[in-house]
């Protein structure tokens, strides 16, 4: 518990000007992302000299060819190269590493606040002006940071078993007995920790605890459990609407509830202090932050920007209200997590 | 030249050698020692001393400043760490007596009787090594999960029953699979015991007129008691580490062994960064775990000895006649094949024909499609993978293979100085999950980079594997060495033979057979193993485990299942040429 709630502390370290996601419609999040051509061809040039460009990021390889095709496109002679890193700590892990030991490590790494906070401590990132770049506040929330991304958390059924009366209309729903022992959830507790800046840490514990008797079959990775779904073995699902896009693109039963609120955990771009290529590391992280690199990530992984208007994620959560905790408060919200995960790991209902 | 009276064949120094070649020769019967033991320490204390270094760093990095015991008290005095430690032991102890039972009847249906196609059985009982542990846990839930696993709809439909009665996310469900899917590890360390068992012995209990039961007991059992113990010993200790099964079938039924807790703590945990820390304190259970097994295992082996059965006498083994029981042991490997291989295979099959993972059913087939086998050949990143792996699998197996051979040669046979250092050495990686290898080798080859550079390639992913499998190789040589008694080595030794020459004229043919084993066991997981390689992974080292991985993680577990089929058909073609040469292999014996 004390190596997470040392990171709230750390959190202060993300500069002011953060944005609290929660209570505003995504309508009305947008953002200026506007890096004038000059600029980004100017960082070309400075990333043409200084070799391969290596993105440390979580998307698998099929889906990260896409989007380094398309950088690549836009910018001739410039050479991306894409690292997966298996989700979860290990983006985090590896820079730590590599940095410790004085070799290049990645120009670019996306990821969630909770990875970024323990480099920021460590003083292992980059503080850039992206305001010189382009960029608002709103897409830049701090000089170490840039918004990639975004997973959302659904409602997800199996359409074959579940008429859409029956379905679940709202997270509440869940906990109706008629589900027991038919609910898929994730054993990491981040979509119901993000729900915690609507509802408050006690009400989510409970929500957590009343689930729990429900007996929810816990799986691993939130695309695994929309497999279940598509297979029937679990009816409905507390999960992320990018993981069950494979199964309904190829023609599963699954459909997606967007209940309100809608937790939603940022992806941010981050530039390593001992990255090889500096400049090419910062003109990926603009690239991905204009609509014509926000559409082609998208297009791949089916993560978009919410404050790119051109994305799908955008529309998808236009009119709807969001929850998330502001970048600041990761550590915090690192704190419920673990509460959650344990909750969520034992089965407990008390 | 004579050998010492205690059996080994160390060097004798004859009596009137003077005494500055004496004092020569002391420091020569070393030089082996050494120069096994510096490969062993670079490739076991290395990685162990880092991650004790973790367990005591308050940052949980091996370079972090700072010292503390935090760790400690965090895993150790956490409540539920009572019931972390009785689910591991519930889970360990369970699989490895699965895999020990059928194991053992297996190693003796196929090596010491006449059961019909013993050489077919062979291959196939080795085929669910081909399975990666995590498709083989999506099959069985594919087979028994409570709602749509196909044997539970079939049970269900024909005897009208209210519930499934099987329900595969719990701990039996969980031994039931992780117990199969060690069975041919299980064999492959008995079954040269069987293979080296003079008959003699049972010829001569049941000319005295022994009963079968009286054999097993007082003949089979005594004599095959240090390979029994190996594979028991062994088994165990693997089931601590082991993550697949554990982690796919486990989560689901809010079980949590060490080593999904492990997994947790560095992949899952919400503060961001890997908890190094506590995942090195948790491993230095493991530790004096295995010293305590390590230590009773000595013990018990000092009597191997007297259980010598591969003498210089005449040897010629003859197969135990089943007689009546022979349909039943037809069965009863039948039975086998049917759940080990058949039907996890018949399920992944089905899921690589599905367009998206679906219950087993008529309706279902209108889906099917083979889009997901044209990837294998379309997509390039399957045929580096596949090139990167089996490239790996080769070059680990060889480098285990001989050096466990050379371990188990200069501390078993030879019993030079220091030999039972270099034989704990060599088990010791046992204890160290391999993602914590995975760890400390990122750091090694990080510091090394400009001398050794490896960093990033398929050859650090080799070092990482030759450091996890050493301790089966070892294992398994050892125990068949001690199975085999000097005597011949000695009647070459007094003929005036070097100890080099003995060891290819002799041992090696003798050994033949175990090395034959070790090394398919090594390939075939070093085809399959996952969490070193995703902590290794680099640019330019895909594997086809990790590529699996991306597979199952971006949701497309068909194209994962059909990569699966692939790799068992690939494997049933190693097997095969494996089984060809030991046929060959055993005309030495």
């Amino acid at each position: 518990m004390s190596d997470v709630r040392r990171l709230t502390s750390v959190g202060r370290l993300l500069a002011g000007g953060l944005l609290v996601v929660f209570g505003l419609l995504a309508g009305s999040l947008t953002a200026v992302a506007d890096p004038s051509s000059a600029r980004l061809d100017q960082l070309a040039a400075q990333a043409a000299k200084a070799g391969t460009i290596i993105w440390y990021e979580s998307s698998p390889d099929d889906q990260a060819a896409k989007i380094v095709a398309g950088f690549e496109q836009r910018f001739p002679g410039l050479k991306l190269e894409h690292v997966r890193d298996t989700g979860g700590n290990s983006i985090g892990a590896r820079i730590v590493q590599e940095s410790q030991s004085g070799v290049r490590t990645g120009d670019l790494a996306t990821t969630g606040s909770s990875i970024i906070e323990p480099m920021i401590a460590r003083n292992l990132l980059r503080k850039i002006d992206w305001a010189a770049d382009g960029l608002d506040a709103n897409m830049a929330p701090s000089p170490y940071a840039v918004r990639t991304t975004a997973v959302v958390y659904v409602i997800l059924y199996n359409s074959s078993l579940v008429s859409e009366a029956q379905a679940p209309k709202n997270w509440l729903d869940l906990l109706d007995p008629k589900w027991d022992g038919k609910i898929g959830i994730w054993v990491r507790g981040e979509g119901q920790g993000a729900l915690a800046a609507a509802w408050g840490e006690d009400k989510v514990v409970d929500y957590v605890k009343k689930m729990n008797a429900r007996h929810p079959v816990v799986l691993k990775s939130t695309f695994p459990l929309a497999q279940q779904v598509a297979a029937g073995e679990i009816l409905v699902g507390f999960s992320l609407y990018h993981s069950a896009q494979p199964p309904i693109r190829r023609g599963a039963p699954v459909k997606v509830v967007v209940p309100e609120p809608v937790p939603v955990e940022t992806l941010y771009s981050v530039v390593p202090e001992k990255a090889g290529n500096p400049a090419g590391g910062e003109l990926v992280a603009l690239w991905l932050a204009t609509p014509e690199g926000g559409k082609v990530y998208e297009d791949a992984t089916d993560r978009g920007n919410p404050l790119l208007p051109n994305t799908k994620t955008h529309a998808l959560l236009a009119g709807h209200t969001m929850a998330e905790y502001p970048a600041a408060d990761a550590g915090k919200e690192a704190v419920i997590v673990e509460r959650l995960n344990k909750l969520i790991e034992s089965g407990a209902t008390e | 030249m004579a050998p010492r009276s205690d059996g080994s064949l160390a060097a004798g120094l004859a009596p009137s050698a003077s005494p500055g070649r004496r004092r020569w020769s002391s420091v020569v019967r070393w030089v082996p020692s050494l120069a096994i033991g510096a490969v062993l320490a670079y490739l076991v204390v290395v990685p162990i001393a880092l991650m004790l270094l973790s367990s005591v760093r308050p940052g949980g990095f091996p370079l972090d400043p700072g010292l503390t015991l935090g760790h400690y008290a965090s895993v150790y005095g956490d409540p539920g760490f009572p019931a972390l430690l009785w689910a591991t032991v519930e889970f360990g102890v369970g699989s490895s007596v699965v895999a020990l039972a059928i194991g053992l009847g297996l190693a003796w249906l196929i090596e010491r009787t006449d059961l019909p196609a013993r050489g077919v059985v062979r291959v196939l009982i080795l085929l669910p090594m081909a399975t990666p542990p995590l498709l083989m846990a999506i099959a069985w839930a594919m087979l028994l999960s409570p709602r749509v696993g196909f044997i539970n709809q079939i049970l269900t439909d024909a005897f009208g029953l209210r519930t499934a009665p099987f329900n595969i996310y719990s701990m039996l469900g969980l031994i039931f699979v992780q117990g199969l899917a060690f069975v041919p590890t299980a064999y492959l360390i008995l079954a040269p015991s069987f293979r080296n068992f003079d008959p003699s012995f049972e010829e001569a209990a049941m000319t005295s007129g022994a009963g079968t039961w009286r054999l097993i007991r007082r003949i089979l059992l005594p004599v095959l008691w240090p390979s029994i113990l190996s594979a028991a010993v062994f088994l165990l200790m693997v089931s601590l580490v082991v993550f697949d099964v554990p982690g796919t079938l486990g989560t689901p039924a809010h079980i949590t062994v060490l080593s999904t807790r492990i997994y947790y703590l560095v992949s899952d945990s919400p503060g961001g960064i890997p908890l190094y820390g506590r995942v090195g304190a948790l491993a230095a259970l493991f530790l004096v775990l295995l010293l305590a097994l390590a230590s009773a295992y000595h013990r018990l082996t000092l009597q191997a000895q007297r259980y010598r059965t591969v003498t210089g006498k005449a040897f010629r083994p003859r197969a135990m006649r089943l007689g009546r029981a022979r349909p039943a042991a037809i069965l009863a490997v039948i039975a086998y094949f049917l759940l080990s291989v058949a039907a996890p295979v018949a399920a992944l099959v089905w899921m690589s024909l599905m367009p998206y993972q679906t219950r087993i059913s008529w309706p279902a087939l209108r889906l099917a499609t083979f889009d997901n086998y044209r990837d294998l050949f379309v997509n390039g990143r399957v045929v580096a993978s596949v090139a990167h792996s089996a490239a790996i699998a080769v070059s680990t197996a060889t480098a285990v293979t001989v050096l466990a051979l050379l371990v188990s040669w200069l501390a078993v046979r030879l019993k030079v100085p220091g030999g039972r250092v270099l034989d704990a050495l060599a088990f010791a990686p046992v204890a160290i999950p391999g993602v914590m290898i995975g760890v400390a080798l990122v750091y090694v080859y990080l510091t090394l980079n400009g001398i050794v550079p490896i960093y990033g390639t398929i050859w650090i992913i080799v070092v990482a594997y030759v450091t996890q499998y050493l301790p089966f190789g070892s294992r398994t040589m050892s125990g068949v060495m001690l199975q085999l008694h000097p005597e011949l080595e000695e009647a070459a030794l007094t003929s005036g033979a070097g100890r080099v020459r003995i060891l290819w004229r002799i041992t090696l043919p003798l050994m033949w057979p175990a090395a034959a084993a070790v090394w398919i066991w090594v390939a075939a997981h070093a085809l399959r193993e996952l969490s070193s390689a995703l902590m290794l992974q680099g640019r330019e080292n895909s594997v086809v485990p990790t590529l699996l991985w991306d597979y199952w993680a971006g949701g497309e577990p068909t194209r994962a299942a059909a990569v699966g089929v692939g790799l068992t058909l690939t494997l049933v073609l190693i097997l095969g040429l494996w089984q060809a040469a030991s046929r060959r292999g055993t005309k030495f014996v």
